[in-house]
């Protein structure tokens, strides 16, 4: 019997993937114009974090995904890292001009005391040019999920992954205060550069 | 019933007076497992039943001809879906009473009503465009579809805010079948029939320069939209060739770096 796994498996290697060099250079084309972009970067989604997704449960322990290969939107997912805070809005501009946006969100913290994730976030329909023969419109997701942020977020953002992912243990209260420390240092030094690259710019 | 009252009401308060009374029709199921199918289409008709409810009462009065004045004239749209509230629709619409110049009445039903709007954006599917016609430029050995080309990139600039896919568009502007080949040469068939509105400043953002080349090595450049003006033409009696007269104040003169 194919297990779940097989099936993310054979889409991944076969699909996702070439979808997801397709769609870094796609991305990299529109962007072609832009100033301090660090990197634009797309991949499909591991097996073991999809996996990890799909068992994902609410509060009455119901599936959250009655079909996972269908629902779970950023099995391709792409980022692009900016230099400072004011190159977001431009870069953002050309992702809503050029691909269609089904959902945008501004991810900061709940509470104005708390630090950790920044970012801007999106949910776009997959766009029709990277299909061809090889892979052919409607193999792949319908969706793909792209971020943008700056250097210091994606620094953040990684690390903070890294840590949280680890399967052996959870933080603790301490580590966890260190995390969101660095988040808050992170926070600081984006707003410092911005600033200093603003008077430059003004100054010139 | 109750979503069904509700997508007609919704409808309704979204109809333009340009469209007369129309027959909604509603069909829902599992197309799969997981899977559901919507289908929505409106016809017109000339009249209709008019049910009306008031308090204790409901009056029916039966108008003629309640279905369908036309049934090749209507607008249906079919969304496929899993079926939870965290999932997005896609779905694919016809609008067989859109003509040229009426795009106001296809934007009521795909954007008011659907609340949907095409997969390609408007400068997605106008960057498309004109980058396929440029690489035609380029890369077509034949003057006269060169020619044809330039002609079309000249009179689609008009169509700003029309919906269109690159093959109606070729076809609109009655290009020949060596040009429509040159145009979509380098485009994936998938994309020749995708619909999107032309933005005319994109259009021209990815066509700035049009530039002539004569067989004598003349080389002239100007802005695409303006270069008819800036160069005129005169046909020379007797065969292909041709004069270009400019006059103005030369403000720049400089030597490049040439092909050969």
């Amino acid at each position: 019997m194919t297990t779940l796994s097989d099936e993310y498996s054979a889409l991944r290697r076969d699909v996702l993937v070439p979808l997801a060099e397709r769609l870094e250079r796609h991305i990299k084309v529109l962007c072609a114009g832009l100033d301090r972009i660090d990197r634009i970067t797309a991949r499909a989604k591991a097996v073991d974090r999809f996996l990890e997704k799909a068992a994902k449960t609410d509060g009455d322990g119901v599936p959250k995904y009655v079909d996972p290969l269908r629902q779970i939107q950023d099995q391709v997912g792409a980022r692009i890292v900016v230099y400072y805070l004011s190159d977001v809005a431009p870069a953002s501009a050309i992702v809503e001009k050029y691909l269609r946006a089904i959902e945008t969100k501004d991810i900061v913290p709940d509470s104005e005391k708390e630090f950790g994730y920044f970012g801007k976030y999106f949910i776009l329909l997959m766009p029709s040019d990277v299909y061809d023969n090889a892979v052919p419109l409607g193999s792949g997701p319908e969706f793909f999920e792209l971020q943008i942020k700056t250097l210091f977020q994606h620094a953040w953002s990684e690390a903070e992954h890294d840590l949280g992912y680890k399967p052996s243990t959870r933080l603790t209260t301490e580590q966890r205060r260190r995390v969101a420390f660095t988040a808050a240092q992170a926070w600081g030094a984006d707003l410092i550069f911005d600033e200093l690259h603003r008077g430059i710019e003004a100054a010139e | 019933m109750d979503n069904g009252r509700a997508i007609a009401t919704r409808l309704q308060s979204v109809t333009t007076n340009k469209s007369g009374l129309g027959l909604l029709f509603l069909m829902v199921g599992d197309e799969s497992k997981n899977e559901a199918k919507l289908v929505v289409s409106r016809f017109p008709a000339d009249s209709a039943i008019l049910a009306e409810q008031r308090e204790g009462e409901l009056t029916v009065q039966f108008l003629e001809r309640v279905f369908m004045k036309s049934a090749t004239a209507y607008k249906a749209v079919v969304y496929r879906g899993v079926m939870t509230s965290t999932a997005f629709w896609t779905g694919k619409a016809v609008d067989k009473q859109i003509n040229l110049g009426v795009a106001a009445i296809s934007n009521y039903w795909i954007r008011d009503f659907l609340a949907s709007d095409f997969r390609t954006t408007s400068a997605a599917g106008t960057r498309r465009l004109a980058e396929a016609l440029r690489t035609a430029t380029s890369t077509a050995t034949d003057v006269t579809v060169r020619s044809e080309i330039v002609a079309a990139v000249r009179l689609a600039r008009g169509m700003d805010g029309q919906t269109l896919s690159i093959t109606s568009l070729l076809a609109r502007l009655g290009l020949s079948d060596a040009a429509k080949g040159a145009a979509c040469a380098h485009i994936p068939e998938h994309l020749l029939t995708e619909q999107f509105r032309l933005d005319a400043d994109e259009f021209e953002r990815h066509l700035p320069i049009r530039s002539v080349e004569l067989d004598n090595g003349g080389l002239m450049m100007a802005p695409t939209p303006s270069f008819d003006e800036v160069f005129k033409r005169e046909q020379v009696a007797g065969g292909e060739r041709v004069r270009f007269v400019a006059e103005g104040v030369v403000i720049d003169d400089k030597l490049r770096k040439g092909r050969r």
